[in-house]
């Protein structure tokens, strides 16, 4: 016995030296790796101004969306007209939506070196990403080449993209603005002669609601889905703004100048709301399974939804007023429901909106002049923009007119996300747009006004940095995600649980969170003065 | 002359003096090249990785990588002790697990007997197959089948009940019922692949044992528990053993089955709740290395702790079956 555990012992020693010599050999790698990137950068900083002509390179671009067949077609396509202006070919890295993130996040981790990449607030966080050190300062850049892209963008929307003084980003000028109402299925609002139009809140809606429930059983009179949570997504309903995401405790009133930091389930229109909830799920307005459903597009897409939130910028009545018929929001997920649009919360212009779509250059960029330049192309040149978007002319589209054009079906390429590259004024209008938009450019006039007109947010351009409360931020999460769904979707009593709720929120750590969100707000406020 | 030789014998043998560790890697050194691969694969994928648990208390940043990250001591555990779900998420997790070990090997041991006994070949296989499906199953088709079942509007149970007139339950806002639910689902899903274990140890019992039984009158049940029991004892200690390392990891490292089946319904976590979701949970927003590393640390830990003590109480009980 004694001679095995002396054996054993020894062995142990042993593992543990080889683990010694191991760790030591790692930790030489791992500080040697590193350093050559920043020489290499360096010298290609300094090289290349020098040379009047351009070398040829390669730029390497991410962007998620859903994968094409006939991406490469488009790309050589792309580089036809890319090379004669900058001497650069891209390659494009197209990665699906739901994977992107999480691709980003290892691309990032592992330090590959790549060109450039699409970033935002909702995937490849563009301010976490700014915090690690994954993109390139772009100041000097854009003062060089791409002063066109600059003026061209408004300065709220750079402001968006600052993080301490200095530009991590080219925001891509889209439609961002975020105003809210709802969506109600033409057919029920003319079968019941609904006012529509006079809805100024949510709790406007009950008569409605009660008057689908008697009168359609088949349908579903409030669609509701997590991901669409009125409370969390549209703060500006209950006149809250969110600083960072909505979820985590600490928001501020839009008309409080003086800005003061309050837990938005702690206010009176949290209460409110849930308790209208409760009645309106005890009614059987909402679907019994609500707090677990995950998205409500079976729902949609079968066209059983008669009324819910919606995002809304230009709704019915706008397009109505310019002479534009729009089938509404409903007939995206089924052509065959159309909608009435109502919007009663006047679009806002936040950071979160503002930076909902920004194109980026690596930190581990060899070429960051040409990314640059290849950049301005994509805000600038309309041509190019709209290659990237729609496809080869005749191969993915047809044009039906001077601005217009129609998609061909199975063509291999549809992507339509012209939010996605840069200037988003630039694009072609499709079938999928309101019927005389194009004329005079009148579809993308209405939210470029918008977006110039749309008031700016009090803490427009500040960000929260969460690492000093990391571990309240967890437990907080965690308490949430235990009980907000079931409160906020009526499935149990606010009168018993909202207390129960607010008090696990104090435990985890709310108040701490809140106390940093205001100092940090308060700092914000005194530099940005 | 002897003497000499002996002596100088003696004096080469104290001058180089080979420890005994290299002089039997000298002597089957072959042997020992063969094993060389196969050890040098295991430090590389098992050992070396095992570095990146400095993470746990660092503030990571891949940037700066493992050696330039701000040590930052035990504040990425804090979250986690300062939680008020603490106590019963770890409760639940150990609890079940319990259960999880206790009724799955005990089933999974007299369902291998019963099989055992089928004397048709087909049927034996037949029943084994349809057992050992649903450990093919991943988790999430699992949610579904059970959500067609215990869905509220429009769940087979609840048509039932409503047809018998009896009222329906809200199964997913219940966490009474998930005591219950989940043992049953482990079950399932695992029951079919130990029983596929111990099915093939009994094959290795030698028929003799049984004879020399029915010589004496033992019946199927006396049989089964006096010949079978203790002869699969071995097999069930190594799986008990492969287990307990794994105890604080909800359902032992499968913990597919606590994020979905649930379908994160909040008001069941009382029920629902492990460490593995719960950290899931609090940390999926942050993207926190070192927190998250944190976590598996702490688990680890304790489940080498664990793996230890039963080790121990097991070789106390019998020495040939421990591990080490």
């Amino acid at each position: 016995m004694v001679n095995k555990t002396k054996t054993w012992a020894s062995k142990l020693v042993l593992l543990c030296f080889a683990f010694t010599i191991v760790l030591a050999g790692c930790g030489k790698d791992a500080t040697t790796t590193p350093e050559p990137t920043p020489t290499k950068n360096e010298d290609k900083t300094t090289d290349q101004p020098k040379e009047s002509a351009l070398t040829p390179v390669e730029l390497t671009y991410y962007f998620p969306n859903t994968p094409q067949k006939d991406l490469q077609s488009v790309e050589d396509e792309l580089n036809k007209l890319v090379q004669p202006k900058i001497n650069a070919t891209i390659k494009l890295k197209l990665i699906d939506w739901g994977s992107y993130d999480e691709k980003m996040n290892v691309i990032i981790s592992s330090g590959e070196p790549y060109d450039i990449a699409f970033t935002s607030t909702w995937t490849n966080n563009f301010y976490q990403g700014v915090a690690k050190g994954a993109f390139a300062p772009l100041d000097e850049l854009i003062e060089k080449y791409a002063p066109d892209t600059k003026s061209s963008v408004p300065e709220t929307f750079w402001k968006a993209v600052k993080v301490k003084g200095a530009t991590y980003g080219v925001p891509n000028f889209q439609q961002s603005t975020a105003g809210y109402g709802y969506l109600i299925q033409k057919s029920v609002a003319d079968k019941y002669k609904f006012d529509w139009k006079s809805v100024t809140k949510l709790s406007d809606l009950t008569p409605m609601l009660e008057t689908i429930k008697k009168g359609e059983p088949t349908l579903i009179p409030w669609g509701y889905s997590k991901a669409i949570d009125p409370f969390l997504t549209a703060t500006p309903m209950f006149h809250l703004e969110a600083l960072g995401d909505s979820k985590t405790p600490g928001s501020i009133y839009l008309n409080d100048t003086e800005m003061k930091v309050v837990n938005q389930y702690e206010t009176p229109e949290f209460k409110e709301y849930v308790t209208m909830m409760r009645d309106w799920y005890m009614k059987g307005y909402v679907r019994k399974e609500a707090p677990t459903l995950k998205d409500d597009q079976a729902d949609l897409k079968a066209g059983k939804v008669a009324a819910q939130i919606g995002q809304i910028d230009i709704d019915t009545t706008a397009f109505e007023q310019a002479g534009m018929s729009a089938p509404g929001r409903f007939s995206n997920s089924n052509k065959d429901v159309q909608s009435y649009d109502h919007m009663f919360i006047k679009p806002l212009l936040t950071t979160d909106k503002a930076a909902a779509s920004i194109t980026a250059i690596s930190a581990s960029s060899p070429n960051k002049e040409r990314a640059m330049m290849f950049i301005n192309l994509l805000n600038t040149d309309k041509q190019i923009y709209n290659l990237i978007n729609w496809g080869v002319e005749g191969k993915h589209y047809k044009k039906v007119a001077d601005n217009r054009i129609e998609t061909i079906a199975d063509s291999g390429f549809k992507i339509s996300s012209p939010w996605e590259f840069g200037n988003m004024s630039q694009t072609y209008y499709t079938e999928a747009d309101a019927q005389g938009a194009e004329v005079d450019d009148k579809g993308n006039k209405l939210w470029i006004d918008l977006n110039k007109n749309a008031p700016a947010s009090n803490a427009m351009g500040f960000v929260f940095d969460f690492t000093p409360v990391k571990s309240e931020k967890a437990n907080v999460d965690a308490a949430i995600d235990e009980l907000y769904y079931a409160i906020a979707t009526g499935s149990i009593d606010p009168e018993k649980n909202l207390p129960v709720f607010l008090n696990r929120l104090k435990d985890a750590g709310a108040d701490k969170i809140i106390a940093e969100k205001q100092k940090q707000l308060d700092e914000w406020r005194a530099a940005n003065k | 002359m002897q003497d000499l030789i002996l002596q100088s014998k003696q004096k080469t043998k104290k001058k180089i003096r080979i420890p005994p560790f290299i002089k039997e890697l000298v002597k089957n050194k072959t042997i020992y090249l063969m094993m060389l691969p196969g050890l040098l694969f295991i430090l590389i994928v098992y050992y070396l990785p095992m570095i990146g648990v400095v993470i746990a208390f660092q503030e990571f940043n891949p940037f700066k990588g493992i050696w330039g990250s701000k040590w930052v001591g035990f504040s990425n555990f804090e979250f986690l002790f300062r939680s008020d779900a603490v106590w019963q998420i770890t409760l639940n997790t150990i609890v079940y697990n319990v259960i999880f070990m206790v009724t799955g090997l005990g089933l999974a041991l007299a369902m291998a007997i019963m099989i055992n006994e089928i004397s048709n070949r087909f049927f034996a296989g037949f029943y084994k197959s349809v057992i050992l499906l649903p450990y093919l199953l991943s988790w999430v088709v699992a949610e579904y089948l059970l959500y067609s079942f215990l869905s509220i509007d429009k769940g087979i149970i609840n048509q039932l009940l409503q047809a018998f007139g009896v009222e329906p339950v809200q199964w997913y806002s219940e966490p009474f019922y998930w005591r219950f639910i989940m043992p049953a689902a482990y079950i399932w899903k695992n029951v079919g692949y130990y029983a596929v274990i111990f099915a093939a140890g009994i094959t290795s019992i030698s028929p003799e044992y049984y004879e020399a039984a029915k010589m004496d009158g033992a019946n199927k049940l006396q049989q089964a528990l006096k010949i079978t029991v203790p002869m699969l004892m071995p097999i069930t200690i190594t799986l008990v053993l492969l287990q307990a390392g794994k105890i604080f990891y909800a359902a032992f490292g499968d913990w597919g089955m606590f994020y979905n089946l649930p379908r994160e319904s909040g008001v069941l976590f009382s029920a629902t709740n492990v460490i593995d979701t719960y950290v899931f949970r609090a940390l999926k927003q942050m993207n926190d290395f070192g927190m998250s590393s944190a976590i598996g640390l702490y688990q680890s830990v304790v489940g080498f702790i664990l793996v230890l003590v039963s080790n121990w109480l097991i070789r106390k009980y019998d020495r040939d079956s421990a591990l080490f």
